[in-house]
């Protein structure tokens, strides 16, 4: 089948458009906590693209035929076997001083939410181009959020950039905690909400010809099993992966939630 | 008494003072996103719990009796390593008992978040006791349900709310909500916010 999308129509939709961190609200712990400063940011949004590029690589390459539970667990173990190796070169064989947090928390992006969610929405359906170009949007999309936030909350909370002090009359410490950084989540998401919008509006035509979800046959109910269910996740075209990125929520609600309409009964 | 006193203040500290999701941002992907399903509320907290005491207990006993590595890469190798494995007992266990895939599903999203793998290092860097140990895994998934709730009935109210500029409905106004939660759980941890 022609795959009709581009690695740069992906990345402005997965990066910005349904942003992983603005939009899609995963790998808020590494966002929140860890991004107190520039550097800090720069380390772990580089941690956060490799661990999903590999990890998404390897779901499409080697783990669609392995269950949902073993595939989690491997993409965990991936990320340990990518951080630590590196985390240890840092501390002993070079003379980067990493912070405390940066200890703590380069470790646990091996575990953060975003990696499992494009493994298991796109990298596990698609061919490895397709999950290659959703890591990379992802990671993206992610690296620069984080990389803004780090930026900002630096200047904000201390005053400073880089380690460089700026003199400014004052500063705001509760930007450097995770209140700050949610604030900064918060107006990051307006502004993307609103620009989509007026984007939207200024291009009806295509909306109008955007997908639709009975064209793509993603229609999830509640007994919603891939692994016993055919469902076709495959992606031929921006418009579908679009679609599908908008969907992403539900999809992953769906993988573990029966009960709900148990519950609402 | 006095194990079961540490084991209740460690425990209510991390809910109620310092809530490890608000103030830490650990979980915090997963709390939003349990937060629309109050239904799974106490399933999430027992399971959080569970994974966190056991993940906890184990990594303090190796700490314990390799004297606890200095290199950071080496704990997150043990720390992982011991939740990967606590995990994958427990879902064998699930698969032969029950083949539940809910379940199953389930325990792969509170065996592995931040949250639980963040506990032996919060262990081993207040160089907590195995009581205090035992009450910071309870409290972190009491601390989880806490801000699932808490989130999920802001949410609720922010989605009924007409007046929140288009620009802001949905995530935007949510984070905002969840930041100003944090700022309400980091001020009872003393620390100065201004």
């Amino acid at each position: 089948m022609d795959k009709n999308y581009s690695l740069s129509s992906m990345m402005r939709t997965g990066a910005f458009r349904f942003n992983p961190v603005l939009v899609q609200c995963v790998a808020l712990c590494p966002v929140v906590a860890a991004t107190q400063n520039l550097k800090d940011a720069f380390f772990i949004a580089l941690a956060v693209f490799a661990h999903i590029l590999v990890s998404s690589f390897a779901a499409s390459l080697m783990l669609r035929k392995v269950s949902r539970p073993v595939r989690v667990a491997v993409y965990l173990i991936l990320g340990l076997l990518l951080i630590c190796p590196v985390l240890w070169l840092i501390e002993f064989k070079t003379l980067i001083n990493l912070s405390f947090t940066m200890r703590v928390f380069l470790p646990l992006v091996a575990i953060n939410s975003a990696t499992a969610v494009h493994c298991e929405t796109f990298a596990v359906k698609n061919d490895v181009r397709t999950a290659v170009y959703d890591a990379l949007a992802a990671g993206t999309g992610i690296g620069i959020v984080m990389i803004i936030c780090g930026a900002l909350r630096e200047i904000i909370g201390s005053g400073s950039i880089l380690g460089r002090t700026l003199n400014f009359k004052f500063t705001l410490p509760a930007m450097a905690m995770p209140a700050g950084c949610l604030v900064l989540l918060g107006f990051g998401a307006a502004a993307l909400q609103a620009f989509t919008a007026k984007r939207t509006a200024e291009k009806p035509a295509r909306k109008e010809t955007s997908a639709q979800p009975e064209e793509i046959e993603l229609e999830v109910d509640g007994d919603f099993e891939p692994e016993q269910v055919d469902l076709d996740l495959t992606i031929e075209n921006d418009d579908e992966y679009a679609y599908l990125l908008s969907s992403v929520n539900e999809l992953i609600d769906s993988f573990t939630n029966k009960d709900e309409e148990g519950d609402e009964e | 008494m006095k194990i079961i006193s540490d084991l209740l203040i460690t425990a209510l500290y991390v809910v109620f003072v310092q809530n490890l999701v608000m103030c830490s941002g650990l979980g915090m992907s997963e709390a939003i996103r349990i937060a629309k399903r109050p239904g799974t509320f106490l399933k999430f907290a027992a399971m959080i719990s569970g994974f966190s005491v056991v993940t906890s207990v184990i990594c303090s006993l190796i700490g314990i009796y390799t004297h606890s590595a200095e290199s950071y890469a080496v704990k997150a190798m043990i720390y992982g390593g011991v939740l990967t494995a606590v995990y994958a007992v427990t879902a064998l266990i699930v698969h032969l008992i029950t083949r539940d895939k809910e379940l199953l599903g389930n325990l792969g999203i509170s065996a592995l978040n931040t949250l639980v793998f963040a506990v032996p290092y919060i262990n081993n860097n207040a160089a907590y006791s195995l009581q205090n140990s035992i009450g910071l895994g309870l409290g972190a998934g009491a601390a989880f349900v806490l801000a699932a709730a808490l989130i999920g009935s802001g949410s609720r109210a922010l989605e009924k709310n007409r007046h929140i500029p288009p620009a802001f409905r949905g995530t935007p106004a949510m984070f905002l909500y969840v930041a100003l939660i944090s700022l309400g759980f980091t001020g009872f941890t003393g620390t100065a916010l201004f």
